[in-house]
This record gives C-alpha cells, structure tokens and sequence, in this order.
C-alpha cells in the first residue's frame, strides 16, 4: 500500500479539533472497509464484491470529494473476475465463483480516507470524517460442496442458580449462503444431551434427546421441514453433572463444556 | 491467554454489571446490554475465562481450553485491575489507567509498562471511556433464543477497527450477565462465565495499584 502525503485537516485528525482550513475533524475507526458475501457460497450463488467509505454521508463538494477519492484496486485468485481499479468512495460488483477457494484481494492507495460532509457543528462549521488505520484486505470465498462441519463449543455459565451451557449461532448468515442448510447435528459428548434448534425462518423450534456420537437429521419423520434454516444450537446435559454448583450467593463452579458438531450442506 | 486478549476482556466487561434496579427478563438481551452501558460507572466481578485457539483447518475441531479464575475491577473512564489465577501458581495481575497499562507476573516476578494504545483492544478503549455509547461501537442484534430459554443473547459486533474480536456473543439472565463468548480475530475463542458482581462500587486509587 502506498501512502499520500497528509492533508492539511488530516494533520489535525490527530488531535480533533479545528484546524485552519476551518473544518471540523470526525474521526472514525473501521473493523472492515470492504464488503465480500457470501463467504461461504454454494455453487451459482452470486458474490458481491465491494467497498463503501461513504456510508450515509453526504458530499459536500463533488469538485472536492473528487480529489480526496482513494483509489482501491480490486482482484482475485485464478481469475475469478477482472482487475478492477477504481478511484472512488464507493463501489461494488459481482461475480459467480467456481473454484473451490476464491481470494479476492483489495488494495488501498491510502491509509486514511477523509470525506467532506454536508453536516456541519452546532456553530455552523462543516465536518469531515477522516477514517483512518485503514489497510490492504484479503478475503477467501470457499464453495461448499458435498458436507460441511462445524464444531460448536457450548461454554458452561450459570443463570442466576442454574446451570447453562451456551448456546451457540450457525456460521453468521451474513456471511453464510442462504441455500446453505443444517443437514445434522451430532453428539461429541460423552453423555446424553437435549439439544433445542431455534432461530428458523419458519420460526419454528425443535429439541432432541441426543445419546453420545448420536446425530439429529434434519430429513427425518417428525422433524419439521423448516427447521433446516435454524440459527442457535442450544444443549443441556440430559442429567445433572458431578462437581458443578451455581448459586446465586455462595461460591459457583460451571458446567463443563459440551460440544456438537453441525453439518451442513447446499440445497 | 495473550495480554491484549486479557485487557480487551477487561474492558468489553465494564458491561458485564448491573445497575440496582434492573429488572428481569422482559426486555430482550440488547436493551439489558443497552441500560447497563447507560447507568454502570464501576464495577467489581468474579470471573471464569476459558481460551481456545482456532479450529483445527483439517478437523474443524477446537482444543481443550484452558480455565482461568479471574477478577476484574474497573472505573469509568479509563481505570481497571485484572488479576488473573487469582492466589494461584500463576497469579497476573494487570492495571491500567489512562494512557498507561501496567502487569505483573508473579511466577516470575516480572513487571512491565506499556502505553495502552498498544495492548488495549481499540473496543475496549472506547466502552470504557463512553458511558452509554455501546450500540455505537459494538452494534448488537438479538438471538434467536427458543420460548423457555434459562438465558437470552444478543450478538454485537464491534465496530473499531483492530478489534481483536470480531463478534460476542453474550448471555444475560433475569437482567444479569450471565456469560461473553468472544470471537477473536485470530480464530481463537474466549468464553468468560460471571459467577459474582457487584456495580457502581466505591473504589480508590490504590485499589487499582499492582
């Protein structure tokens, strides 16, 4: 990543305040300045790719916004899409992966990208926002074929005197396909346990006593047909656990942690 | 567990207290969040930490985990004392305030001194330092619990960039925290389990001294 020359109000983003050119700093921290979903894809799902460092603002002066745009090259691994070089706050596309494993790069011209916005301080003064410890990203799209599993750890806590184990959330289906489904969910514990799916698109819940190594299959009679879009995987061992003690006043020790491995495949 | 790990669970946990009355468990676990992070200013808890490292890229499984008892104490702004394996072999305390971040290993008897800028998780920084900001810097949704769960979740996702967590997840009980799950930028997990608490306590400086 190459970097610029700082700019006048950028100098003063360091101490956020007014600086000679009259404007107001707004600094702002990002976990992430690029857009990549889904991560995890099924085969012929689209991929949007992309980048936003305007987000609800406003410009100010397009003349001025216009030589403040950072210029952001964006790529893949094996040639999933072309080369695309853009200078600008905002941008996105698509595309189809088809390799098992797609990187799709971006590089920043710039580790900070200041906007001149329409709003302005309580006396009157315009304020930019300068986002700043902004650096190169790489990100991997995987296309699921055939099963995928994932471990979910459920920590013990305790609730008020009752012990809890966590539940715990599918992959984020933010970054998840939405033809991804649960196919089943297993046992890895060495006792029986209850485990609850909830979070459905139909709503829906469903428990099941599951004996160790034991699987829940989703297809099975009696399982509802919805329940393949659960969000939370919740467990409770089937009887209390030697050795744990929740108490709302004394001393406590939780649970011990249980673990269930979701598998999931595309439909 | 890493120090930045330690400090940001230090910090992320300034929520982990409940003001007097806060009642039970109508309000979804994002608004419970939401009015702790508006009326705590201090606090005092009993904590067991669990870290994982990242899943295994071959099996997808984690490792055992490793249990810590922990202490946390801290001040609205910027004042905090972590302890870690408290009166145990490996006993770490760590105290920061201000700009400075200060530990101590007593296996070792090692001390240290570092600007927090550089071991404070970014996240951390800012919900310690703002009263009531919490949706700001970490933005929470609420979890998809089913009817009769003992706990509710709200999901946030903090918003800074170099956060050394990506998601939490954290459970609340009748108005109460009950757990934090952490998502850490490098695969790892931290669960942290809130056995006892006490809020807006009457601290002095030297209870913040090493």
């Amino acid at each position: 990543m190459n970097l610029r020359p700082s700019y006048a109000c950028l100098a003063l983003a360091v101490i956020a305040v007014t600086g000679t050119s009259g404007c107001i700093i707004e600094r702002r921290w990002l976990q992430g300045w690029d857009e990549v979903t889904p991560t995890l894809a099924c085969p012929g799902d689209v991929v949007a790719v992309g980048f936003d460092f305007l987000g609800t603002e406003t410009c100010r002066n397009e003349e001025q916004c216009a030589s403040l745009h950072p210029t952001v090259v964006m790529s893949s691994s094996a040639g999933a899409f072309a080369t695309r070089t853009v200078t600008a706050y905002r941008h996105s596309f698509d595309f189809i992966p088809v390799a098992d494993e797609t990187r799709v790069n971006f590089d920043i011209d710039r580790g900070s990208v200041r906007v001149p916005t329409v709003r302005v301080d309580p006396e009157g003064r315009p304020i930019d926002v300068v986002m700043e410890h902004i650096e190169d990203i790489g990100r991997i799209v995987t296309l699921v074929r055939g099963n995928r599993e994932t471990e979910l750890v459920h920590d013990g806590m305790c609730a008020g005197g009752m012990p809890v184990n966590s539940p715990e959330p599918l992959p984020d289906t933010r970054n998840t396909s939405p033809n991804l489904r649960l196919v089943s969910l297993c046992n890895r514990n060495g006792v029986t346990v209850v485990a609850t799916l909830s979070g459905s698109a139909s709503g829906e819940t469903y428990s099941q006593a599951l004996a160790p190594n034991e699987c829940l299959d989703t297809g099975a009679p009696g399982v509802p047909d919805g329940i393949t879009t659960s969000g939370l995987v919740a467990v409770r061992p089937m009887f209390p656990v030697p050795g744990t003690l929740c108490s709302a006043t004394g001393p406590s020790s939780p649970p011990p942690t249980l673990r269930t491995v979701a598998v999931m495949a595309c439909r | 567990m890493n120090l930045p790990s330690a400090l940001f669970l230090a910090i992320t946990l300034s929520l982990a207290a409940v003001p007097a009355g806060v009642t039970a468990a109508t309000p979804a676990a994002s608004e419970q969040l939401q009015k702790i992070d508006q009326s705590t200013w201090s606090g005092q808890l009993q904590l067991v930490v669990t870290t994982y490292g990242a899943a295994s890229p071959k099996t997808g499984r984690r490792d055992a985990g490793k249990r810590t008892q922990a202490t946390l104490l801290f001040d609205r702004p910027d004042r905090f004392k972590l302890v870690l394996d408290p009166g145990g072999k490996n006993e770490r305390r760590i105290a920061g305030e201000g700009d400075i971040v200060q530990w101590h290993d007593l296996a070792t008897g090692l001390r240290g001194k570092s600007l927090a800028a550089d071991l404070v998780d970014p996240t951390a920084t800012a919900l310690l330092g703002t009263v009531a900001e919490l949706t700001t810097h970490a933005p929470a949704k609420d979890l998809p619990v089913a009817k009769g769960s003992p706990v509710l979740g709200a999901r946030l996702t903090p918003a800074r960039h170099g956060a050394h967590a990506t998601a939490v997840n954290a459970w609340m009980h009748a108005g109460q925290p009950a757990g934090f799950a952490f998502e850490m930028a490098d695969g790892g997990r931290v669960f942290v389990a809130v056995l006892a608490f006490k809020t807006n306590v009457a601290l002095k400086p030297s209870d913040f001294e090493l």
